[in-house]
């Protein structure tokens, strides 16, 4: 049989590969995790650097052609599109992260600024160019039920509709930030509630054929 | 979050155990081979209702025994059989097997009223389903040259595993004799199973023989001979070979049964939990399979939680997207997959599971098994584990309910 000393020696031998494979698996998944904000931030930049082409077609176009709004429909879907690729990337990837809290965070806002300058763009558009596309802004919480079944309907509707931009904002993650401007303006206190072409506010929950419907009308 | 605190705990346990029972396995002692003269007489008690189906095949094995004839006793108790038990066993007495009559009160009663009969030193216990190996008595003996053994138990395997039920339990059985062993060489085993535990009389007599009102007076007994500081030892060269239940409800009523008595009987021995008194078994053994049993069970519905959650999110989308399926699906990437994966969960497990694949091997290794059975091992992984934890739980229930203990 096994003697005491020897068993004690075992169980301190298990205990120590345990943290050293636990230590392993946590690097792993720190290294992951890096690749993981990398590859938002790409996301991010491309987006950028989307955006910024897209004003300079536009800048170009009213400079020599007199007319901006001939580019509108150009770059309008990708950017999109882009969009909300990289919301979905980023939520996913958020719950996967370790020791990132703030890398997170700052990711967040980083995609939530693009987001609004693209709204303002849109708002731009739709006064100056008459803008045929419906554009929703979406304020969402995090871990909420209600809000997770108002971003599928949102996600059928995308898939159903094909000029349209939904724009997707936490509002738990406003304090103190750029966010709070446009969260006064509409004056959300709740969440899910979505803005349909920069004016029309519904609170709550909607259905996929509730919101098909406001569009139409629109 | 708390949900991953838990699992990066389950993950941790999980690897620690299989870690220190792989080095319990390397560094293990070698048990020398002793050739001793047999000096212990043995007397066979098998407890018997209704069994015309095997009780002959049982009693073959038992004379068949390489065994000194005049230092074995073979006792049946019929306890009010309605079948032809008695009959046959008549016709074994001529044999030397003595048969004895009670009324029926069950197979712990049965055993009591039989060990007023037992005269000799040592005294063995066998299911009237299960039979015995030639050698495997012999192999078992010599351990009681020490005072403090107070059991040795055998090496079980299913007898002709034929349907799906039976193969799968013929892995079970592999991996809890490799499990056993592994307990044995710690001295923390505590099972003295029905198939062929041979005890040492007069220690059984003094701490009053069988619990008759337990469900599993086998595990009872056994926690009862640790309790008063004696040892179980497995002999894994004496093999013996059980039936074990061919359907769902036969396993569902055995396991239920089985692991109500583990509850009933750890909640009698409470006083072994985490005490020193107890050495190794009282701080490691016993807390670690009540731990083992309290976890398995809240991963179980941990589990089953998320899987609904996950049934309940794609009902929805599926709703959202108007029962539009091909929407409501995408395959993921290449990239997609690398980054959903969890790491700090995933690693340590799947170190655990090279681990366990290694213990499995090495369980069929020492069992001198052959991998067989492909469909049943894979049925065994992934299936099994949870049928058991539903009967871990029915147990729970009927145990805090109070159910009627029927065996």
């Amino acid at each position: 049989m096994v003697k005491v000393l020897r068993k004690r020696t075992m169980l301190l031998i298990s205990l120590f590969l345990s943290i050293i494979v636990f230590s392993a698996g946590f690097l792993l998944g720190y290294g992951l995790d890096r690749g993981r904000i990398n590859d938002v931030m790409n996301e991010l930049d491309n987006l950028e650097f989307e955006r910024e082409s897209y004003l300079t077609e536009q800048q170009f176009a009213e400079l020599f052609d007199g007319d901006e709004c001939h580019v509108i429909y150009i770059r309008l879907n990708q950017l999109s599109g882009d969009l909300a690729e990289a919301g979905k990337i980023l939520t996913d990837y958020e719950s996967r992260g370790i020791f990132s809290g703030d890398d997170y965070k700052n990711l967040k806002l980083k995609y939530f600024l693009s987001e609004i300058k693209f709204y303002i763009l849109l708002k731009q558009l739709n006064d100056e160019c008459n803008l045929d596309r419906s554009v929703i802004l979406f304020f969402y919480d995090q871990d909420q039920r209600a809000s997770k079944q108002q971003g599928y309907a949102l996600d059928a509707v995308v898939r159903r509709v094909q000029n349209i931009t939904v724009l997707s904002i936490d509002r738990g993650l406003s304090k103190g930030s750029f966010i709070d401007i446009i969260k006064n303006y509409y004056n959300i206190t709740s969440s899910p509630t979505i803005i349909i072409n920069f004016d029309k506010k519904i609170i709550g929950y909607t259905s996929v054929d509730g919101i098909l419907e406001l569009i139409d009308r629109e | 979050m708390i949900r991953e605190y838990f699992l990066m705990f389950v993950s941790f346990v999980t690897l620690f155990i299989a870690l220190f029972w792989i080095q319990v396995f390397l560094f293990r002692n070698k048990i020398q081979e002793i050739n001793e003269a047999i000096d212990h007489s043995v007397s066979i008690i098998i407890p018997a209702y209704n069994e015309e189906c095997c009780i002959e095949e049982t009693l073959d094995s038992l004379l068949n025994l390489d065994f000194p004839k005049d230092k074995l006793k073979i006792i049946v108790v019929n306890d009010g059989s309605t079948d032809k038990t008695q009959e046959i066993v008549r016709g074994y007495q001529d044999r030397g097997v003595k048969l004895l009559n009670k009324k029926n009160s069950g197979k712990a009663s049965s055993l009591n009223y039989a060990l007023k009969h037992v005269k000799t030193e040592l005294f063995g216990v066998l299911d009237a389903d299960s039979v015995a190996d030639k050698h495997s008595l012999k192999n078992m003996i010599h351990y009681f040259n020490y005072k403090s053994t107070g059991a040795v138990i055998t090496l079980i395997k299913v007898k002709r595993p034929g349907n799906i039920y039976e193969k799968v339990q013929h892995l079970e059985y592999i991996f809890s004799a490799f499990s056993r062993k592994l307990m044995s060489n710690v001295n923390t085993l505590f099972i003295t199973p029905g198939v062929l535990t041979v005890f040492r009389s007069d220690v059984v007599k003094k701490l009053g023989g069988f619990d008759e009102g337990n469900l599993t007076e086998d595990l009872e007994i056994a926690m009862k001979l640790r309790y008063n500081g004696y040892q179980i030892i497995i002999e894994t060269n004496s093999l013996t070979y059980t039936s074990v239940p061919s359907d769902f409800k036969g396993l569902w009523a055995q396991r239920v049964r089985w692991f109500r008595g583990y509850l009933y009987n750890t909640r009698k021995y409470k006083d072994m939990f985490l005490s020193k008194k107890f050495g190794f078994l009282g701080l490691f053994q016993v807390p670690l399979n009540f731990v083992t049993v309290l976890l398995v069970i809240l991963t179980f519905l941990l589990i089953s939680y998320e899987i609904l959650r996950l049934i309940y999110e794609f009902l929805i989308k599926l709703i959202a997207y108007k029962l539009d399926i091909i929407y409501s699906y995408k395959l993921p990437t290449l990239k997609e997959l690398i980054f959903k994966l969890d790491l700090k969960i995933l690693f340590p497990l799947v170190i655990s599971f090279f681990l366990a694949l290694y213990i499995y091997h090495k369980a069929h290794k020492e069992t001198k098994e052959t991998w067989k059975f492909p469909i049943a091992m894979l049925l065994y992984i992934t299936i099994y584990p949870s049928l058991r934890i539903i009967h871990w739980i029915a147990a729970l229930v009927k145990e805090i309910s109070g159910a009627k203990k029927k065996w």
